[in-house]
């Protein structure tokens, strides 16, 4: 069965992290044969002063194929990981969704939105996780995680938020220029858009840039370009500062 | 005018707002505590910039470092 993972970042202040530990939950869920996780990503939440102060206001989350007999196993699994990862001052969370289980996915959608837009209380977060489909965790300090990782779920679940971990490597890297149709035949890109969000064509050629990042779209993943003003390559892959929308 | 502003908390947040790249690369440059954060909290394509710190923590108008 397909589920939603979200996982409060609620890393030390100068450890490294959160993007790694969510990394390691997806490794483990496919070495263990629990099932196939799909690449993580990165979601930006509205920065309220409590959270400003302390921790980053991103949040991780990734979907996956699960058997539903290790279910269990997964989420004892992610709890003592994430708990062994915080500190004393941590306010981490887990949330899980199961689409299949859930009555209605528009009022987690709905909540994930606002969480970009302004401060959501853990109350409102707790009442959400009692309806069907949706199983949060606080997993330390004073439980406000588990409402960034319900966010993430939804943020995830919406196909349109969030920065995939890693970066895209195409041909020789950096300078490369590939058509629309090699990139989406050669790596995981399933489609390429400009910064207007339209979609180029097979045969528009892209040079690839230093640092390649691929956005959560359309429930695809994204490569996102702009015009060089050159007839060729006519496009370039978007940079890190361009990129900061998602 | 100054580049920081105290908070209500006592820590000190950028007073140039979330677009300045060019100066909060200048502060970075001199700045001995600067670690660059995960790759995909990285906001500006000059590595070397608050605004890709681990010890900046936004806020609604810019960020707070954690380091002064």
């Amino acid at each position: 069965m397909k589920i939603f993972v979200g996982i409060d970042d609620s890393r030390r202040l100068d450890g490294g992290g959160a993007g790694e530990i969510v990394s390691l939950l997806t490794r483990t869920i496919d070495e263990k044969g629990w099932g196939k996780s799909a690449i993580p990503s990165r979601h930006r939440l509205y920065p309220h002063p409590d959270t400003g102060y302390r921790k980053h206001n991103t949040a991780r989350s990734f979907s996956a194929e699960v058997k539903e007999q290790y279910m269990e196993e997964l989420i004892d699994y992610a709890c003592v990981m994430i708990k062994s990862n915080g500190t004393s001052d941590s306010n981490s969370g887990l949330a899980i969704a199961v689409p299949e289980r859930m009555d209605n996915t528009d009022e987690l959608i709905d909540y994930a939105y606002r969480t970009k837009e302004t401060m959501i209380n853990s109350d409102e977060a707790l009442a959400m996780a009692k309806k069907p489909g949706l199983y949060i965790f606080e997993l330390s300090g004073n439980g406000k995680g588990i409402i960034g990782a319900l966010a993430a779920v939804g943020l995830r679940m919406t196909g349109n938020d969030g920065q995939f971990r890693g970066k895209l490597q195409l041909g020789t890297g950096e300078g490369y220029i590939a058509t629309v149709k090699e990139i989406i035949e050669k790596s995981h890109i399933e489609q390429v858009k400009n910064m207007d969000f339209e979609n180029l064509g097979t045969e528009e050629s892209v040079r690839m840039g230093e640092k390649v990042k691929v956005v959560l779209l359309d429930h695809q993943y994204t490569l996102m370009v702009f015009p060089t003003d050159r007839q060729h390559p006519r496009w370039q892959t978007s940079t890190t500062n361009m990129l900061r929308i998602f | 005018m100054s580049e920081w502003s105290k908070n209500e908390l006592g820590q000190y947040e950028y007073a140039g707002g979330k677009e300045d790249w060019e100066k909060v690369e200048q502060i970075a440059s001199l700045c001995e505590k600067f670690v660059i954060d995960e790759e995909d909290e990285l906001v500006s394509d000059e590595e070397r910039s608050c605004y890709n710190c681990r010890f900046r923590r936004w806020t609604k108008s810019a960020f707070v470092c954690m380091r002064r």
